[in-house]
């Protein structure tokens, strides 16, 4: 799996990686697969023994299907209105949108989703790398039901994902490994 | 370590080497204006695909019921196909389901206080809107008006 090209999805704020077996760049394969009804029924299908595994709230397939087709929407609303007005113009920020991945492995996340209610997070992850303040480049993304990233092959696939993009910017950009860390998103509101 | 400039010239490069994605923004453009009736199709689309699942019946099998497609009864269950009443209807037959609801018409008329029995019976509008007033709960009669409780 190689990287074939950069694309610029916000104006010098936002990029997204095109792997060299896709068609399209990471960020809008996303949102194509989001809005996808045969892909996520059938995704939720195969993962139910983890939608129903109590790290998120149980719920049915079709109600899982229909949280995540509004989250996906409201999501790329927010991404759309930067990407329109730019991030100088509206109240909202990338630095906003992301947060660090480290959290989202830890007891601690769960510990306070609990306390703002299960639901209050989203399932859907925008995997990214942080270049500077409010700059990302996404490499991925993915449906994640589980608490860790280190046991479920699409998530492990996307850990991987972050690491080629890793690799590449460095040899490429010359940006150090130090400059770097992962994000996620967060459910929006 | 590379030094703060250092680092601000190599990422204004990457982002100088990127190339702009006007594709995603016209289909997110797209996705906002035809909010609505995606949404219809959507819904339609997972009632479809839950079906197909619960019978144990392939898309395949369903394009040849309704005598479409395979590829168009993939593009339905996607979610975002603009489908027509006669495209509904097939898969309401094919599947044996009921899709879509037309609420039935329901006759409004100007509402005039007057006791149940003073309303001419024949009279279709005032029988309807009383039947709803009575049903709803909520009446409409002025407080004087109000039949006295047994």
């Amino acid at each position: 799996m190689k990287i074939l090209s950069i694309f610029e999805i916000v104006k010098n704020s936002l990029l997204a990686v095109q792997f060299d077996h896709k068609e399209e760049n990471e960020f809008r394969h996303l949102f194509n697969l989001w809005k996808d009804y045969e892909f996520l029924e059938s995704f939720f299908e195969d993962n139910l023994i983890d939608l129903n595994s109590g790290f998120y709230e149980e719920t049915e397939i079709e109600n899982a299907v229909l949280l995540t087709i509004d989250d996906a929407k409201k999501t790329e609303k927010r991404i759309f209105e930067l990407a329109t007005k730019g991030q100088t113009n509206t109240d909202e920020v990338l630095q906003n949108i992301f947060k660090p991945l480290i959290s989202d492995s830890f007891d601690i996340t769960l510990e306070r989703q609990k306390a703002y209610g299960l639901r209050k997070k989203s399932w859907l992850r925008i995997y990214a790398i942080r270049i500077s303040p409010n700059r990302f480049v996404i490499t991925g993304g993915a449906i994640k039901l589980t608490k860790t990233m280190n046991d479920r092959e699409h998530l492990i696939k996307e850990l991987e994902k972050l690491e080629i993009a890793k690799k590449y910017l460095k040899e490429n950009y010359l940006i150090e490994e130090s400059d770097f860390y992962y994000s996620d998103i967060i459910r929006s509101e | 370590m590379i030094k703060n400039e250092e680092m601000n010239e190599n990422v204004k490069r990457l982002f100088a080497d990127a190339i702009p994605d006007t594709k995603w923004m016209e289909e997110a453009q797209w996705r906002i204006d035809n909010e609505k009736w995606l949404d219809i199709s959507g819904k339609i689309a997972l009632k479809v695909l839950r079906t197909l699942r619960k019978k144990g019946v392939s898309q395949k099998e369903l394009a040849e019921k309704m005598g479409v497609s395979p590829q168009y009864v993939n593009k339905i269950v996607k979610g975002s196909e603009n489908l027509s009443l006669e495209t509904i209807t097939k898969l309401e037959t094919a599947l044996e389901i009921q899709l879509i609801e037309v609420k039935s018409y329901q006759y409004e008329a100007e509402v005039v206080s007057s006791p149940v029995s003073d309303v001419n019976s024949n009279a279709p509008g005032y029988k309807t809107k009383l039947e709803l007033v009575c049903c709803s709960g909520q009446s409409e009669w002025n407080e004087n008006e109000k039949p006295k409780a047994a």
